[in-house]
């Protein structure tokens, strides 16, 4: 069930939000260049650090956009803080969804961490596990990519406006690299692709530009993990090939969420 | 029906000549030992219609993989969308089972309530066939798909020094008659190495599936482990659907536009997807791999048989070609059938 | 003898239209005339064909539905709740459920004109009913086709023998249509029967208890007998074999099932079972041609 959303009652007032994450998705959005003054004019935007230093912290909003990881328990509390003043709330990017790159160092036992880090200079560092934005409070929405498309934002917020929300392909990336019809990293190029496991919306656009999918975009539905496994180790590939290739984008993260864990279209 | 031959070297001036009939679409070389479709206005020589198998077959002339079929200006009333139209085309360098998988969605898009998206491409296709040589992979033969009588408007075959022509519609004979000094009537020796081409061509098919009884088959072996098998080997990545002539499902989802203008969206979509079968409320009626993967078999060899006498699969091992696991259509029916 | 119904086609036959148009998938626009609160998060919309002679002229089968949509939003299959007997208005009984019911709910007023395309699918072979006894079952949002079958039959009463309804509910506040159901009993027009898994507390003089268990309530002549019902998947699991046991032929129950439905004339592909399409060759299925699609019903 999604939330109320307004309509026609005057601008939405709209806020986006940046956890630990390197600010790639509101980047995303200021790429938008000439759709941006036509966005300005439909809705309000009163909270975006990104963009100044004059924001409104504390009043209500219609939608909020948040990009990043968890990764400090100050997050976690802005985290807390948005979601209570918001109606409709978007995760943008792979980090906020599945935790993207920031969780990768998940993988690496923490006491090392602790050990490593520079302990004169880095005592202030309140981190904990990096973990999406997603698994600490519900979300409305969630748009996955590393960056975000900016086509898929930017019919979200016409969506939004519109009073509904959009629907997200939920296809592979297979399907739309074979409609380009590219040649495949796997078949023709004895590539590990994360294509067959990873959600399409991007176009296919790396292996169209002839690079191995690295699964950005976060899981299908049913991702087959052991069969793509068997594929790519069938083909010669060897073992640390695969594990390093498949963990791009927190790949093990997304096995642990497994079927039931992996939210569909509701239509 | 009329059969002409035309020397070969005369090929590209005939290829420039069906451009008076639409943009004529042939394929091309994309990457090494890779072929698609492409408009070849320009170079007539790119054309390659000698390539087995594009990646994509003719099916994205008729239908985009992705196109608005409605839209709507803000509070407006939802239209037609003419951007699917293509004008007329040529589709030159189908072979015959591109034809009968043609003939196969004509069933399905020209019956009951006709699809108007499709119906206005496929009136303005124009179809000049090619006489293949099948490869490993090819089994059309097994599927009485590697020959085609009708379906076409030209069919070229390759013979001792020339090529056949046959005329198979009232448009291939106003491109005959429109073009007369490119051809000249057929020889009786010219049939004699056309006939002798076909046997040879026969015995040249390596990959054979046995249809015999291969619904019932299907019927009495709904629960063989196979189908648990494939659905562990499975990728559900969609690409068997995507390349096969005759796969056409489709999904449609909205969109709003800028200004709170709205359009309906329609793009390829294959059954091999979880949400394929979903409903309001988020029951799947095919949830587990396995049952999905079956499906995809029972449509083409069972369900079609049984509703049109005939299977909706013709052979053109495009599906085997792009699997990346290496699922093999006809290793499957072999194993299911217990002789594999 | 003609009961004024559109004829039910063989699939993959005759090239037609829609009463909607050419295009089979656009949508003719319908202003809405009313809303009406049903139960919880269902309501009836009822609507009018923009277009005066389309309003005058389009009917349907009970049992068939049409694709309700609004551009930008979504489009989606509702049964039609109504009998063409009552035509002129269409009505339309939804559940929010995703969305574009969503915004149904929260957006849709009166005077809005949305877009319907219909009818669509076969209907329920109502010649077959004639002079014979009809027994309907209904489980929760079933209740939608079966009510339209049921004003049908009520309104030709004289064509029919007996018309019994059973109709199972979560709870008293979900029955669906419950003072014109209550109203149909009271004036004998049909047998009507209610149950409810549980009576939440509330006042309820029905039965408790599931739909399939009023099956052995009622003093059927078998023979003279035939059976309609649509419900979720469980209630056919119980109800099919109930109905067998009494000695019903496969061919004499009907039923309504659900698919996901999207070009709603057997384009795309989402509902198929094989090669037969549930929006086509369906949504009303006899038992013997469901049990013979083995996926169609879950067994």
């Amino acid at each position: 069930m999604t939330a109320h959303l307004p309509r026609g009652n005057g601008k939405p007032r709209v806020g986006i939000f940046g956890l630990t994450g390197c600010a790639g998705d509101q980047l995303q959005i200021l790429n938008c260049e000439d759709q941006l003054l036509r966005l300005a004019d439909a809705v309000a935007i009163v909270d975006w650090e990104m963009t100044t230093s004059d924001n409104d912290r504390n009043c209500r909003l219609d939608i909020a956009f948040v990009e990043g990881v968890v990764a400090t328990v100050h997050d976690l509390e802005r985290l807390k803080k948005i979601r209570a003043r918001t109606s409709f709330l978007v995760a943008i990017g792979t980090c906020a969804v599945w935790g993207g790159l920031p969780a990768m160092r998940n993988l690496i036992p923490r006491d090392l961490l602790d050990r490593e880090r520079d302990a004169a200079t880095a005592r202030f560092l309140d981190t904990a596990e990096a973990l999406p934005a997603t698994h600490f409070v519900p979300f409305d929405l969630e748009l996955p990519g590393c960056p975000i498309e900016r086509e898929e934002f930017l019919t979200t917020v016409n969506s939004l406006l519109f009073g509904t929300v959009p629907e997200l392909p939920a296809i592979p990336v297979c399907l739309e690299c074979k409609t380009a019809e590219n040649g495949c990293r796997v078949i023709h190029h004895q590539e590990v692709c994360c294509g067959a496991m990873t959600r399409g919306g991007c176009g296919a656009r790396c292996p169209s530009h002839g690079v191995a999918c690295a699964g950005c975009r976060g899981p299908v539905e049913e991702p087959n993990y052991d069969a793509n496994i068997t594929m790519f180790a069938g083909r010669g590939i060897s073992w640390v090939e695969i594990s390093a290739r498949m963990k791009h984008f927190s790949a093990p993260a997304w096995m642990r969420v497994g079927l039931e864990g992996v939210k569909g279209h509701e239509s | 029906m009329q059969t002409l031959r035309m020397k070969p070297d005369l090929m590209a001036e005939f290829l420039e000549a069906l451009a008076a009939w639409g943009r004529v679409w042939a394929p091309v070389e994309r990457e090494d030992g890779l072929f698609s479709l492409a408009v070849i206005d320009g170079d007539v020589t790119r054309a390659r219609p000698d390539a087995l198998r594009t990646a994509v077959p003719f099916k994205k002339l008729l239908l985009k993989p992705r196109f608005t079929m409605l839209q709507s200006a803000a509070g407006g009333t939802p239209v037609e969308s003419a951007d699917n139209d293509a004008g007329a085309q040529v589709l030159f360098g189908a072979h015959a089972c591109d034809i009968h998988a043609l003939k196969i969605l004509d069933l399905l898009f020209l019956a009951d309530y006709p699809d108007p998206y499709y119906r206005r491409n496929r009136e303005r296709l124009v179809v000049v066939g090619y006489g293949c040589w099948p490869d490993d992979r090819c089994f059309c033969d097994s599927l009485n798909t590697s020959t085609a009588d009708d379906g076409f408007d030209l069919f070229l075959t390759p013979i001792e020094d020339g090529i056949q022509v046959v005329v198979g519609s009232s448009v291939g004979d106003d491109i005959v008659r429109a073009n007369r000094h490119l051809f000249e009537p057929a020889t009786r020796r010219d049939a004699r190495h056309y006939l002798e081409r076909l046997s040879t061509r026969k015995e040249a098919f390596k990959l054979k599936l046995d249809v015999t009884a291969l619904p019932f088959v299907l019927e009495l072996k709904k629960d063989d482990p196979v189908w648990d098998e494939l659905g562990r080997k499975c990728l559900c990545c969609g690409s068997c659907s995507m390349v096969c002539p005759t796969c056409s499902c489709f999904n449609v989802a909205d969109e709003v536009t800028a200004d709170s203008g709205a359009a309906r969206v329609r793009t390829w979509d294959s059954c091999l997807f979880r949400d394929y079968a979903t409903v309001a409320g988020g029951h799947s009626f095919r949830g587990d791999r396995g049952d999905r993967v079956r499906n995809r078999y029972y449509h083409k060899q069972e369900a079609f048989v049984r509703e049109f006498g005939m299977p909706s699969c013709v052979g053109c091992g495009r599906c085997i070609d792009n699997c990346p696991t290496g699922i093999h259509v006809v290793e499957v029916f072999q194993h299911v059938r217990g002789t594999g | 003898m003609n009961l004024g119904l559109p004829p039910m086609h063989r699939p993959r036959s005759l090239e037609r239209e829609l009463a909607t148009g050419a295009n089979p998938y656009l949508p003719a626009r319908a202003r809405v005339m009313r809303i009406q609160e049903l139960v919880a998060d269902a309501r009836l919309f009822e609507l009018r064909f923009s277009d005066p002679e389309l309003a005058r002229s389009f009917t349907w089968r009970p049992g068939q539905f049409v694709e309700l949509s609004v551009v930008g939003v979504g489009e989606g299959p509702f049964s039609l709740p109504s009998s063409p007997t009552r035509s002129g208005v269409v009505q339309l009984a939804i559940r929010r459920a995703g969305v574009l019911t969503n915004f149904l709910f929260d957006h849709l007023r009166e005077g809005d004109e949305v877009g319907l395309r219909g009818p669509l699918g076969h209907g329920f072979p109502v010649e077959r009913f004639v002079d014979q006894d009809v027994l309907l079952v209904a489980g929760g949002l079933g209740m939608v086709p079966v009510r339209g079958l049921l004003q049908y039959l009520i309104d030709l009463r004289e064509h029919f023998g007996r018309v019994i309804l059973l109709y199972g509910s979560r709870s008293p506040e979900q029955v669906l249509f419950r003072d014109e159901l209550e109203t149909y009993g009271r004036r004998r027009d049909a047998e009507i029967l209610l149950t409810v898994d549980s009576t939440n507390g509330r006042p309820w003089e029905g039965r408790v208890g599931v739909v399939t268990e009023l099956v052995d309530d009622i003093e059927l002549d078998v023979a003279r007998t035939v059976a309609a019902a649509c419900g979720p998947p469980v209630l056919y699991r119980f109800l099919l074999k109930r109905l067998a046991a009494l000695g019903f032929g496969k061919n004499r129950i009907y039923l309504s099932l659900e698919r996901r439905m999207e070009c709603g004339v057997g384009k795309c592909g989402h509902c198929a079972v094989g090669y037969t399409f549930t929006c086509l060759h369906g949504p009303v299925f006899s038992y013997w041609d469901a049990i013979n699609l083995p996926e169609l019903i879950d067994q």
